[in-house]
C-alpha cells in the first residue's frame, strides 16, 4: 500500500505557507525545546523535527484552536521524548543535558553570573513549569491555548506560573541586590 | 475538647473563593520586566536559526520523499510478482462441476 506522503513544498503558494512556518513558529519552538531538554544543539533538532512533524500533518489539522498552541504541543511532546530517550539510553553524565553545578555560579560575579543563576533556577523547575514560563512570559499566548498544548487544566496553568515566576523573581532579585 | 465544627456557609465560602481568583488574577496579571529580560536573553535562539532550519527541513524532507518512493517501488514490484506467481485460484462453475 503507498503511503500518503507530504515532501518538500513545490508548488509557490506551499512554499508561502512552509517558510511561514519555519518564520512564524522556529524561535519559539527552540525556546520551549531549550526549556525542556536545556541544550542548545538537541533544542535545534527538535525545532527541526517538530517542523516536520507540523509540516507532515498540516492538511489534517482541524484549525479549532490556535495554529501556535498545536505546534508547541507538538514540539513540547518531541522534547519531552527527546528527553526520556536520552535519559533511558544515556550512562555517561557528559551525554545528559547540562546541568550548571552551584559553584559555577559562585565563580562568577558579573552578568553573566545572573543568568547562570538563572539558568540553575529554571533548571530546578520542572519540565512543565519551565514550558508554561516561556510560552506565557515570553511568546505572550493565552493561558488556555497553553493549557490545550500541554493537555493540563487552566487552573494548572496558572498556579505553576505563578510559582514558577515567584522562584525565579527570587533569583533574579538575589542577583540584582548582591 | 471542642469537635464541633463551625456551621456551613456556602456564601462566605463562594466569596472566599472568588477572593482568592481575584489574587491569582492580579498576581499573574503583574509583569517583571528584569526577569522578562533575562529569561529572553537566557532563551535566545541562535542567530541563523531559521536560515538553517529551513535547510535542514527541506533536505530531510526531500530523502524522506525519496526513501519513500524507493520503497513504495519496491513494494509495488514485490506486489506484481506475487499476482505473476500466484497459481489462479479456481472459479466457481469449475468447483460445482468437480463436486
Amino acid at each position: 500500500m503507498l503511503r500518503n506522503r507530504r515532501a518538500t513544498p513545490r508548488t509557490n503558494a506551499s512554499e508561502e505557507q512552509f517558510q511561514a512556518l519555519i518564520a512564524d513558529h522556529a524561535e519559539v519552538i527552540y525556546r520551549v525545546a531549550y526549556s525542556v531538554v536545556r541544550d542548545e544543539h538537541l533544542a535545534e533538532d527538535i525545532v527541526q523535527e517538530t517542523i516536520i512533524k507540523a509540516w507532515q500533518a498540516l492538511p489534517s489539522w482541524r484549525g479549532d484552536g490556535s495554529l501556535r498552541g498545536w505546534v508547541l504541543s507538538i514540539a513540547h511532546n518531541t522534547a519531552v521524548s527527546y528527553l526520556r530517550r536520552m535519559r533511558d539510553t544515556s550512562t555517561e553524565p557528559a551525554r545528559l543535558p547540562e546541568r550548571a553545578s552551584s559553584a559555577d555560579v559562585e565563580r562568577e560575579t558579573d552578568a553573566r553570573a545572573d543568568l547562570d543563576r538563572l539558568r540553575l533556577a529554571l533548571a530546578d523547575l520542572d519540565e512543565l513549569s519551565r514550558s508554561i514560563v516561556v510560552m506565557r512570559d515570553l511568546d505572550g499566548l493565552p493561558y488556555q491555548q497553553i493549557a490545550e498544548a500541554l493537555d493540563v487544566p487552566l487552573a494548572t496553568v496558572k498556579t505553576r506560573l505563578l510559582r514558577a515566576r515567584r522562584e525565579l523573581q527570587r533569583v533574579v532579585e538575589a542577583g540584582v541586590h548582591t | 475538647m471542642n469537635t464541633e465544627q463551625p456551621p456551613f456557609d456556602g456564601d462566605r465560602d463562594c466569596d472566599r473563593d472568588r477572593d482568592f481568583d481575584a489574587d491569582l488574577e492580579s498576581e499573574l496579571a503583574a509583569t517583571d520586566d528584569v526577569l522578562h529580560r533575562s529569561l529572553a536573553q537566557l532563551l535566545a535562539p541562535p542567530a541563523d536559526l531559521e536560515s538553517r532550519t529551513q535547510d535542514h527541513v527541506a533536505n530531510s524532507l526531500m530523502s524522506r520523499s525519496l526513501l519513500g518512493t524507493g520503497a513504495d517501488l519496491l513494494t509495488v514490484g514485490w506486489q506484481t510478482l506475487r499476482l505473476m506467481w500466484s497459481e489462479p485460484e479456481p472459479d466457481a462453475d469449475e468447483t460445482e462441476v468437480t463436486r
